[in-house]
């Protein structure tokens, strides 16, 4: 078995280190199998080597493997590693900015960045994700930004196998608001273009509708603003779940973190229940093709 | 500039060769990621870094070109050996195929001149 100086062994971890930070956020690698793989050919490389084997023997096998950048020379990027590797420049272009404020202020910013280089990099991308999160409640736009950072950080830990553990809570308040807020909005859009057109009808015209309709005037509007509604929202949520039937990894990739728990059988049941309510509604269609065509005539 | 030209061009031409010599090295034979390298390193210019043989490996397994099984070995972590599928022994067969109608063409072509 072969034996390292300890200098040797630190510098084979940082070596590995190095490529585990590499192959982070390529799609199809497995940074544990990459660790074996090295490991297996230092050792492989060192079999006859004099023991222990010194950190200059050990840097000469791994200066003829390459730099940690050559495990992935040709592996796609997985779009929320790209993100992060992007923001990375703007994080440095701050702390120069930082470095350039006077006095105290530059004192304060020094110390922080300083704890922020200190961290590891997945729990750099955390704090960087909770503090654009807390700026975003004086400038909204930043929120967008703390979520992408968020989705690189948990992209990150699911492409090594990690857990995030304590990370969450840095993370999952970007994350969760924004998810929910665009699940909201995806869900409940139609009921926006549904109350459009319920104001469509002419005020002259409210007392005959509302005796084809067989409610009060006043009830009109809001009948029909949620007649439409009901039917819109049956719609899409058919179209949405069909798709997510066929495609059941979409939920997971909108909505993290809890999106992923969405499953077939869930957009099985949301689908025949919406399909349900649009038929219903549709067999209440004719009472609402002749309002239309009384609406249309008379305008 | 002629280096440049001359580097770039040597590269775009190992990339592809690359993979052509991790499949010949494993015809009819069983190696390990080590041993393939090695191997590959004796063509002269064929393998700048040794790391780059190893995501070709890795990809060939996804796409099911060759199989893997694990030995434990006494000098070390468990060595991955790996083989040829009869998917890779069939792209192999191509890839010789189409390099050596390439290196003909170009032979060909070269000696057109001289004759």
């Amino acid at each position: 078995m072969i034996r390292l100086t300890p200098e040797a062994q630190v510098y084979l971890d940082d070596y590995l280190s190095d490529v585990r930070s590499a192959v982070a956020g390529h799609a199809g690698i497995s940074p544990s199998e990459i660790k074996e793989d090295v490991r297996a050919h230092v050792f492989a490389a060192l079999e006859n080597a004099e023991l222990p084997v010194s950190a200059a023997q050990l840097a000469a096998v791994l200066d003829r493997l390459g730099p940690p950048s050559m495990w992935v020379s040709d592996e796609p990027r997985s779009i929320w590693k790209y993100l992060a590797d992007r923001l990375k420049p703007v994080g440095h272009k701050a702390v120069e900015q930082i470095k350039a404020l006077p006095g105290e202020a530059y004192q304060a910013g020094r110390g922080l960045a300083a704890r922020v280089r200190g961290l590891s990099h997945d729990w750099r991308l955390a704090y960087v994700a909770l503090g654009l999160f807390v700026v975003g409640m004086v400038f909204p736009p930043l929120w967008i930004a703390a979520y992408f950072v968020a989705r690189a950080d948990v992209a990150l830990a699911r492409e090594r196998g990690e857990l995030l553990g304590a990370r969450r809570w840095l993370v999952y308040p970007p994350l969760v608001i924004i998810s929910v807020a665009l699940f909201l909005a995806l869900a409940a859009w139609p009921i926006a273009p549904a109350v459009g057109l319920s104001h469509e009808i002419p005020r002259s015209l409210k007392s005959d509708v509302a005796d084809m309709m067989h409610v009060s005037p006043k009830a009109v509007q809001p009948v029909a603003a949620t007649y439409l509604a009901v039917g819109t929202v049956s719609l899409w949520w058919t179209i949405a779940s069909l798709v997510v039937v066929r495609y059941p990894g979409l939920p997971g990739v909108l909505f993290p973190p809890f999106g992923s728990k969405i499953r077939r059988i869930d957009a099985t049941i949301v689908l025949l229940l919406s399909a349900t309510v649009f038929v219903c509604w549709l067999s209440r269609a004719d009472t609402a093709w002749q309002v239309t065509q009384e609406v249309l005539r008379r305008l | 500039m002629e280096s440049d030209f001359f580097d770039n061009w040597t590269t775009q031409l190992r990339k592809g060769i690359l993979e052509l010599g991790v499949l010949a090295a494993l015809r009819g034979r069983r190696l390990y990621g080590y041993d393939i390298v090695k191997r590959l390193g004796d063509i002269p210019g064929l393998v700048i870094g040794e790391g780059t043989v190893y995501p070709i490996l890795s990809r060939f397994r996804r796409d099911g070109l060759v199989t893997t099984t694990l030995v434990e070995s006494n000098e070390g972590p468990a060595r991955k050996y790996y083989e040829l599928t009869p998917l890779g022994r069939r792209e192999l067969v191509r890839m010789r195929g189409s390099w050596r109608a390439v290196r003909d063409g170009i032979d060909s072509l070269a000696s057109e001149v001289d004759s």
